[in-house]
């Protein structure tokens, strides 16, 4: 399959396997360069700072075969691809206690087994905080050096799933978890085993899991990407950014960095702030006072009230702002004695909306 | 102690429009000599606390018991109030950003006026200079300075720009902040404060006509609270400052001191107040 279609599986399916990613030799030299990590740090989860001195791991990190279909797909929803989150690599086999018999004796799973066994889950429910419409627009790639079985090891998808992960309103905001038990009745549920050097691709909203395993080796590199332009959504989640210095320039394209804005996302600054001194309670009351915080900087606002940039939180909200605190009425109670400036709303905007 | 007295100089409504907006400005009132001399002085004495130009004889004559200021403070703080005690310099190197809002501490919000705080511009001080801007009336709305950082455009707030030798008295919990400089050069602004020494009462310069009863207490506070509260705040001072403060009543509704086309006498108003024609 081409990228088209391989793009057209990831849209249907909510996942897709890109078959040869790495060649024969490629997979020798990324398991190599994995176990003398493994042997520097004593551990079988990598991180991307313990790999990336080593070449294949480089090479393998936004990978031209995955990013041919990883940008088409952003392209699909009108954005740019940016790598959000880098997971490293890790062996998920048994390694020392691996026991040729035991594997032997894996003959498969039932229909019981998929459904209780696989450890379902979505990565936008796993991501707290972020909008659903970042989770629509995110693809993670899994990079195997070992195969897998349906049987034994295999990722599990059920197919079509992130159909059921939609929204409801304009702004994506609102995310719809589908019940897990109605959604495991209803799909397939598929066990996607890959050959070495294999990659699968799946949404942020598709659910899935992994099959037990009694592989020896079970090494893979595990990436994340998302919309650029909604990369501040990963705010206090573990991001990849910064990292132009170890990745060759063809690839940088797909690093967030300090020229868009990354000394601003790592201090949170992204959350614009609006303070709104109403005359009265309601969402359409004219404003006795008003502040706002863009981008880190409080706006210089006009002294003249009527150049104001809006005349009521009603206005404002009808602005893209939201509402993140009400009038407290209870300060309002003391009628004898009037304190502070009118009934304050406050409300935020986030960049990239 | 160190007092002062002089005759009045406010009228009733003059006094009247202190209570309402916290605030009165007076305009260019001392001489440009005495303007140059104060200048040269904080310039030479450039920190925070020039308290020594207090002992200055031309600065005592001129700034602090300036007839027109002094007038007025006596019609505010009645006879033989406190004189200052420290000089403030709010010294600022234009260009500037403006500050928070804020009230300066120790403050106290209820009805009645124990003290001034006065305000000197040596050198004329256009927007260019950042001015001190104040929100009239906010005496009258309680406020803590550590609440109000967040504050920035504020409906009706005024900027006190103002020829050199003007003075400017203030209710001292007026919310207030320097606002935001564009010219180059230094801004001075020396702050003092007066006492009371006396029992409040109407011993002001006697407004012929002037009725307390029929009088507006409407204040740009107004807009700030509820309906009328504010109104009768002012009410609550001026009565206060008349010497009165205990008969002050409201007693709800339309009754005195809201502003109303009434008939007959404001029902409400106290007789002890006196002065209805």
């Amino acid at each position: 399959m081409n990228s088209d279609q391989l793009l057209v599986r990831l849209l249907i399916d909510g996942y897709v396997v890109i078959p040869d990613v790495l060649d024969a030799d490629e997979i020798v030299e990324a398991r190599e360069a994995f176990e003398r990590k493994v042997k520097e740090h004593k551990a079988h989860g990598l991180s991307w700072v313990q790999l990336r001195s080593e070449e294949s791991m480089v090479y393998g990190t936004c990978h031209p075969k995955l990013m041919a279909v990883i940008d088409a797909f952003e392209s699909y929803y009108d954005q740019e691809a940016i790598l959000c989150c880098h997971n490293g690599a890790r062996d998920a086999g048994v390694r020392e206690s691996y026991d040729e018999a035991e594997e032997a004796r894996m003959t498969g799973f039932s229909a019981d087994d998929l459904r209780n066994r696989a450890g379902w889950h979505d990565d936008g429910t796993v991501l707290k905080g972020v909008r659903d419409v970042f989770s629509t627009t995110s693809v993670t790639a899994l990079l195997y050096l070992d195969p897998t079985y349906a049987h034994n090891g295999a990722f599990i998808t059920a197919v079509g799933s992130h159909h059921l992960h939609f929204s409801f309103g304009t702004r994506g905001d609102k995310p719809y978890y589908p019940d897990r038990a109605l959604l495991l009745d209803n799909c397939e549920l598929r066990p996607v085993p890959v050959e070495a050097g294999s990659a699968i691709l799946f949404r942020a909203q598709s659910w899935h899991g992994v099959l037990p395993t009694h592989l020896k080796h079970r090494r893979l590199l595990v990436q994340c990407f998302c919309a650029k332009s909604m990369f501040y959504e990963m705010h206090g989640h573990n991001v990849f950014a910064n990292e132009a210095a170890n990745l060759p320039e063809e690839k940088h394209r797909y690093l967030y960095g300090e020229e868009d804005g990354w000394a601003k996302q790592k201090t949170g600054a992204l959350q614009d702030i609006l303070y709104m001194q109403a005359e009265n309670s309601s969402l359409g009351s004219g404003i006795l006072g008003i502040s706002m915080w863009v981008n880190g900087k409080k706006q210089e606002l006009s002294g003249n009230p009527k150049e104001w940039p809006y005349h009521s939180p009603l206005a404002a909200i009808n602005d893209g702002w939201r509402v993140i605190q009400f009038p407290n009425l209870a300060l309002l109670m003391n009628e004898e004695n009037p304190q502070g400036l009118g009934c304050e709303f406050i409300l935020e905007r986030r960049r990239g909306e | 102690m160190n007092t002062y007295d002089c005759a009045p100089t406010l009228r009733d409504n003059e006094v009247l429009e202190f209570c309402k907006n916290g605030y009165l400005m007076l305009p260019g009132v001392v001489p440009e000599e005495v303007n140059r001399r104060a200048i040269e002085y904080v310039a030479a004495q450039p920190h925070m606390e020039p308290t020594e130009i207090l002992k200055e004889d031309w600065f005592h004559e001129n700034v602090i018991i300036n007839p027109s200021a002094a007038g007025a403070v006596r019609s505010l703080l009645g006879r033989d109030f406190h004189l200052p005690i420290l000089m403030s310099n709010h010294r600022v190197e234009c260009p500037a950003g403006n500050q928070g809002w804020h009230v300066d501490g120790n403050f106290d919000f209820g009805a009645r006026l124990p003290y001034l705080q006065v305000f000197y511009y040596p050198q004329e001080t256009p927007l260019e200079f950042g001015p001190t801007e104040i929100v009239p009336g906010s005496h009258l709305i309680k406020n803590v300075a550590r609440g109000m950082q967040h504050y920035d455009r504020i409906r009706h707030s005024r900027a006190t720009e103002a020829p050199a030798g003007s003075i400017f008295l203030t209710a001292y919990q007026i919310w207030h902040r320097r606002s935001k400089s564009t010219a180059k050069g230094i801004r001075n602004l020396l702050k003092y404060f007066y006492w009371r020494t006396q029992p409040p009462k109407r011993d002001w310069i006697i407004e012929p006509g002037f009725d307390p009863a029929t009088a507006n207490y409407t204040t740009p506070a107004d807009q700030m609270g509820d309906q009328f509260r504010a109104c009768n705040r002012v009410a609550e001072l001026f009565t206060w400052l008349c010497g009165k403060g205990d008969h002050f009543q409201n007693l709800g509704g339309q009754s005195w001191p809201l502003p109303a086309n009434r008939l007959g006498t404001s029902y409400g108003y106290p007789e002890e107040l006196g002065m209805i024609p």
